[in-house]
């Protein structure tokens, strides 16, 4: 079954998940590249040891969000800085509205790193729960409340930056 | 009303990756591939049996070799280190000897003086 395994299928199948996660984490394309590479790079090292194509999406997935994390992490000023200089990558299914989808990046860019992740992987990945739970190596229930608070936050914001800007009012649930 | 969770989807949507990222990445994983098998080669060299036994004969060579260098070097400090002791010692005995000698012949050509 491992030997079966081709390597080059799933870089091609899955660069747009990888590079996603990274991207829309780390809001910055040469660092969600970096971290494609390396995820990359960790997969073909353990080839051997992953069992399926899904098995491998699975692992890529949890792999790009711990490397994402940590990429954040090392490199937090240099993000900073570099976020200024942001241009939105094209989207197979680009937003109604791009002026309310950039505000709502920016509002989950201010949550807290774990939290964030959960956001992306429940909203961007559409994972359950307990996928996400498994990625990130946290209990379902710590999954949960996250969530729960995360999007109390998230409409908290964007209340908030929506009052300031004119004519983009309105309740959020 | 807006709903977030839907407007959050459309938000963090997957994005298109860039032009060519497959092929760097493929590219990048094939030359650290390379690197990575040239040292396991290196490291494989010197597991192998055979090897093992060469390299524990070179490797006591060059022990039983630096321990005789190392006596060698020293031995030839501390015959410097004693020559340069034994020079000293004779130029303080040869001014010791300049210094009776005078005293001596002051005191030979005092009693001379008398006479």
């Amino acid at each position: 079954m491992t030997a079966t395994l081709d390597f080059e299928y799933l870089v091609r199948t899955s660069q747009r998940m990888v590079f996603s996660i990274a991207y829309r984490y780390l809001r910055d394309a040469a660092a969600a590249e970096e971290v494609a590479q390396d995820v990359f790079w960790e997969l073909h090292k353990r080839l051997g040891t992953v069992e399926s194509n899904e098995h491998a999406v699975f692992w890529l997935r949890r792999v790009a969000c711990h490397r994402s994390i940590d990429y954040a992490r090392r490199h937090a000023a240099e993000l900073r800085a570099r976020s200024d200089a942001f241009t939105e990558p094209a989207q197979s299914d680009p937003p109604a509205d791009p002026l309310l989808s950039k505000r709502l990046r920016e509002a989950v860019a201010t949550l807290p790193k774990k939290m964030r992740m959960v956001v992306l992987l429940r909203f961007q990945q559409e994972a359950k729960l307990e996928e996400i739970a498994e990625a990130l190596g946290i209990p379902v229930n710590t999954v949960k409340s996250q969530l729960h608070r995360a999007l109390a936050m998230l409409r908290e914001k964007m209340q908030f930056m929506l009052e300031e800007s004119s004519g983009m009012g309105g309740t959020w649930r | 009303m807006k709903h977030i969770e839907e407007e959050l989807k459309r938000a963090l949507a997957e994005v298109e990756p860039p032009e060519g990222l497959a092929g760097r990445v493929l590219a990048r994983v094939a030359e650290r591939e390379r690197g990575r098998r040239a040292r396991a080669g290196w490291l494989g060299l010197a597991a192998a049996p055979g090897w093992r036994w060469a390299f524990a004969a070179v490797l006591c060579v060059a022990l039983v070799a630096g321990g005789i260098f190392y006596q060698r070097a020293r031995t030839r400090a501390e015959g410097e280190r004693a020559k340069e002791q034994l020079m000293l010692a004779l130029e303080i005995t040869a001014s010791k000897l300049e210094i009776a000698q005078a005293t001596v012949q002051g005191i030979n050509s005092g009693a001379e003086a008398e006479q």
